[in-house]
């Protein structure tokens, strides 16, 4: 414990490191603590261009990477991390206020965030997002710096077989996110699922379900499908209805959430915050799991399991709390193995080969200064982005003020510029087109898009780990249950799907007839 | 808009052509069809698994949802489209992704703009055309200059 | 719509104008910003070596190099804008050895021949591949480690990043020419492929040095040789291919390349600037610490490249026809 400490303090005395400046006019000497101003820069321009509707996190880290090339080693990662923060937290925003999500880890936050914003609550959902997603960002760092090496072996003990029934697992737990028809939820997420298998095999190379056209050779893009199904169909539903536009734009509560709403949020920021830390560890991007599994949970749990989809407000502080302890203990593989788990850990990865600092047990022993610093800027990150948001959240529920008529072309234009933006690629956005069609169809016929959104991200995953885990057993299906963590796995979805589907199929049932 | 088809809330059939579950199942079949057609070829490895038998399941689940809704007495009526914003919208972003390469954000931005705006039936062109041409400009400043993407601006007039 | 914009639009038009202005000047190139296409994902190997290039070669040039990352179908959406460009030397790109040299073998649609479709810079960087195996394998050399890989045929499976990446190219020139069969295993992208060595879920891989250095260095994998002519400066205990007794050379590569067509003079500033960056002891500097090299004396330039291309094709194309017969 005293151990810990003393390297804590190694790092934030890194990350309070004062260089004095002297003003060349009146020869004035200032102290400044440079890397936490990079922290707070990182993190406000991180935030406001994470805002923008397709640039998530991995865009927003591209764009302002070559802002870096002339920093110092330790400043250039304090300020990717603040970045980082920055543009995680502009997806929540835009979740919230467009019902927008940036990626996958924020579908979950459009459920009950853009509901609450909808009845005037937008700030209160905002605050909440960025309490929750501070305490979580508190205790992963912890996490990270107490017991970040051993836990790297829980990364390692998912292998493929494991890993495939961890998702028919979600999968099922899927389910539960899923208001009105239980056919019509498990419909949506096959058809994700179907979706996700669009674009060249990787085991075969062959092209599947793209109809010769090469552009989607690669896959669909997750902003396209959740562009169109979620933002710009949801777009389409306000401009139709008078009462929703109302809604939209006016009539606002109190800023900040009410001491009931705070006192609704403590469990599940705690619960989320646990859920998020443990699958954020998982390699192949397990941190997508959080925020459902944790949406899940709520709904469970709740006594009113009603009011979620309605604007609950537990349906945003858990999720966005293991959204963000999840982003958060993503790092552990990244610094204890050197293998990023994901699409912006490797970028991050990119960021430090660039500063000539290769991750892994070599950085701890060798660049102790530097390892520290950067655990200690992960606190000092999440403390800037709610130093900074919560003054923010004023400004962002003003925009909900500006005419509805105002602001749904600025919508559509921002939405194709992201878009194209992603891959420079104008097929994007003749996707995101047929998306928003596909979309509005659904809206109209009674579907809800975010199992559809869930079936499209954990299919893929999916998938892969099945055919890793046949092509390692060659062919042999009994992996499954041979593997011990596999088998408990499955056995564990057996019995959800027995205690929960069961019943709401007898209900469906019952209904049917009393109708 | 809304009120097309009526608040007669008369528990009597519902056409066929109208009936949410109905066509809900129509369309789900229609997707798993295209799914099926797409995978006719493929063969190697694995390769074909998933996308047929998710396809197959999709389809079934299609017909499970159709059968409910011929079998619902109180099946629900079909939401109706606002066609005049789906078509504006649509059409706003297909110009953008027709004009961005070769005409530019300049004139891309603008089209959409303009072209969106008019999905609101009390939208005035004359006050539409200079709001487009603000966000436009507003637009270029922020993605061109401010964030360096690499967004053609004008490449006809300009080269980029 | 709000009506206090209206009266302000008149200066949009002039506004406009000032973006407009930079045409009339005509220099000689480059007068305006150059793109660059790199046809994957920024952060990977190919986009940091193309920004730190570009980074330099800015400077000697005069105008910023933009990059701008065209993913899709392995690169081959990329580099078929990059071919289809107007080649005024405004629009390059950089590819690599899977998007100049493989895809002819992979996308038999592919709508340009790494040979014939574009007018080449030269090579950016070599990176040899290293031959790596999960820690649990007793072997002490790649010999052995072989006699290993056959001896258990039955359960040995090999790691790649997708049909077409050069893991799986090189893997797939690796064991045809010592006729071993594992079972090949996709993953999407180097890093879950290698996160499963790490956990010993998966046996072997030959993969860019640059991807597991870091995990050689700590001991998590084992890596028995570097399949090039020299060991690495960040490898010193590695042997090469050659020294272990196995005639296997295989390296990743990344290229500079125009449209075909590009006017001789500015064709000769891209080459010289390139040179320039590739002379810089920083830029070298920083190849070193990626495990990779850049080209020196006769592999510079456009004509050692395009024998690089042509070579590389008529070796790989062979290996990978079977693949290629299964996606059509």
């Amino acid at each position: 414990m005293l151990d810990l400490v003393e390297k804590l303090t190694l790092g934030f005395r890194t990350c309070l490191e004062i260089v004095w400046l002297t003003d060349p006019v009146f020869g004035l000497t200032i102290p400044l603590p440079v890397n936490i101003a990079l922290c707070f820069f990182g993190c406000l321009i991180g935030t406001l261009i994470g805002v923008l509707p397709g640039l998530g996190p991995i865009a927003t880290i591209a764009i302002l990477l070559p802002v870096t090339y002339s920093l110092p080693p330790v400043g250039a990662l304090i300020m990717l991390a603040g970045i980082y923060y920055g543009a995680q937290y502009g997806g929540s925003t835009t979740a919230i206020l467009a019902s927008i999500p940036g990626e996958a880890t924020s579908v979950v936050t459009v459920l009950d965030g853009h509901q609450m914003a909808r009845h005037g609550r937008a700030g209160a959902a905002l605050a909440i997002a960025a309490i929750g997603s501070f305490v979580a960002g508190t205790f992963a760092t912890l996490l990270i710096a107490a017991i970040g090496q051993p836990l790297t072996r829980l990364a390692l003990l998912f292998g493929p077989a494991d890993y495939f029934s961890l998702m028919v697992l979600g999968l099922l737990f899927a389910v539960v996110l899923a208001r009105g028809s239980l056919s019509k939820a498990i419909a949506m997420i096959v058809l994700g699922v179907l979706l996700s298998t669009v674009g060249n095999d990787i085991e075969t190379g062959e092209e599947r379900l793209t109809f010769g056209w090469s552009d989607i050779a690669d896959g669909i893009d997750f902003a396209v499908v959740a562009m169109g199904v979620f933002g710009l169909a949801e777009l389409l539903r306000n401009l139709e209805s008078p009462e929703t536009r109302e809604t939209v734009e006016g009539r606002l509560g109190p800023l900040m959430p009410t001491a009931d709403e705070m006192r609704r949020s403590v469990g599940p920021i705690a619960r989320g915050t646990l859920l998020g830390s443990l699958l954020g560890l998982l390699p192949g991007n397990g941190a997508v799991l959080g925020p459902f599994a944790s949406y899940t949970l709520e709904k469970k749990i709740a006594h009113d399991p009603d009011r979620f989809g309605k604007g609950a407000i537990e349906g945003v502080a858990g999720p966005e709390a293991a959204n963000n302890a999840g982003a958060q203990t993503a790092f552990i593989p990244l610094l204890a193995l050197g293998i990023p788990p994901n699409a912006v850990m490797a970028l991050m990865l990119g960021a430090m080969t660039l500063k000539n600092v290769i991750p892994g047990p070599d950085v701890i022993t060798k660049q102790p200064a530097l390892f520290w610093g950067m655990i200690a800027s992960m606190w000092i990150g999440n403390l800037m982005l709610l130093v900074i948001n919560l003054p923010l959240i004023g400004l962002w529920v003003r925009l909900l003020k500006v005419p509805y008529r105002l602001l749904f072309p600025a919508i559509v234009l921002l939405c194709c510029i992201g878009i194209y933006s992603v891959g420079n690629n104008p097929m994007d956005v003749y996707l995101t087109a047929g998306f928003t069609l596909l979309g509005y169809a659904l809206l109209k016929l009674g579907f809800e898009p975010a199992p559809l959104l869930l079936g499209f991200v954990l299919g893929r995953l999916m998938e892969e780990k099945l055919r890793q885990a046949l092509a390692i057993s060659r062919g042999s299906m009994a992996t499954f249950v041979h593997e011990p963590l596999s088998a408990g796995l499955l056995a564990l979805a057996v019995v959800l799907l027995v205690v929960s589907i069961l019943p709401a199929i007898r209900r469906g049932r019952d209904r049917a007839f009393v109708e | 808009m809304n009120d097309a088809f009526g608040a007669d809330t008369e528990p009597a059939r519902v056409a066929p052509w109208l009936n949410k579950d109905v066509l809900a199942g129509v369309l789900l079949i229609v997707v798993a069809a295209v799914g099926l057609f797409g995978a006719r070829d493929l063969g190697g490895g694995g390769s074909a698994l998933m996308p047929r038998a998710t396809a197959m399941l999709l389809a079934a689940f299609g017909a499970v949802v159709l059968v409910q809704g011929f079998r619902t007495r109180s099946a629900e009526r079909v939401e109706t489209v606002s066609w005049r914003a789906l078509t504006f919208i649509l059409a706003a972003i297909l110009v953008f992704a027709v004009s961005i390469r070769p005409v530019g954000l300049a004139f891309a931005g603008f089209a959409a703009v303009t072209i969106a705006s008019l999905a609101d039936p009390s939208v005035r062109l004359r006050l539409a055309i200079p709001y487009a041409i603000a966000l436009t400009v507003a637009s270029v400043l922020l993605f061109r200059v401010v964030l360096r993407q690499p967004i053609p601006l004008a490449p006809m007039l300009v080269g980029y | 719509m709000s009506i206090r914009i209206a009266p302000k639009a008149g200066l949009v038009p002039l506004l406009l104008l000032a973006f407009l202005l930079p045409a009339a000047a005509q220099q000689s190139y480059p007068t305006r910003p150059i793109t660059v296409i790199v046809p994957f994902a920024a952060g990977g190997p190919t986009d940091v070596v193309a920004r730190l290039v570009g980074e330099h070669m800015s400077r000697t040039l005069g105008q910023q190099l933009l990059i701008e990352n065209v993913g899709g179908a392995g690169g081959s959406t990329g580099m078929t804008r990059a071919a289809q460009a107007t080649p005024d030397g405004y629009t390059i790109a950089v590819g690599n050895m899977g998007t100049q040299s493989a895809a002819p073998s992979l996308y038999p649609s592919l709508k340009y021949n790494p040979a014939t479709s574009f007018d080449q810079i030269g090579v950016v960087n070599f990176t040899p591949q290293a031959i790596v195996s999960k820690k649990a394998i007793a072997a002490s050399d790649l010999k052995s480690f072989i006699a290993h890989l056959k001896a258990n045929e039955k359960t040995i499976s090999y790691g790649h990043a997708g049909v077409g990446s050069i893991s799986h190219v090189s893997g797939m020139v690796f064991n045809a020419q010592l006729g071993l069969k594992p079972a090949l295993v996709a993953y999407r992208g180097t890093n879950p492929a290698l996160n499963d060595i790490v956990a010993g879920k998966i046996d072997y891989m030959v993969d860019q040095s640059l991807n597991v250095i870091p995990q050689i260095k700590s001991g998590t994998i084992k890596a028995y040789a570097i399949a090039a002519p020299a060991r690495l400066a960040a490898l010193p205990d590695v042997p090469t291919t050659r020294e272990a007794g196995v005639d296997f050379v295989f390296s990743a590569w990344n290229a500079m390349v125009g449209p075909k067509g590009l006017p001789g003079p500015v064709r000769d500033k891209l080459v010289a600037a390139l040179d320039k960056a590739l002379e810089d002891p920083q830029i070298k500097a920083r190849f070193t610490e990626l495990g990779s090299t850049a080209p020196i004396g006769a592999d510079r330039g456009p004509a050692a490249l395009q024998k690089l291309v042509e070579a590389e094709m008529a070796r790989i194309a062979p290996v990978l026809k079977d693949v290629a017969a299964t996606a059509k």
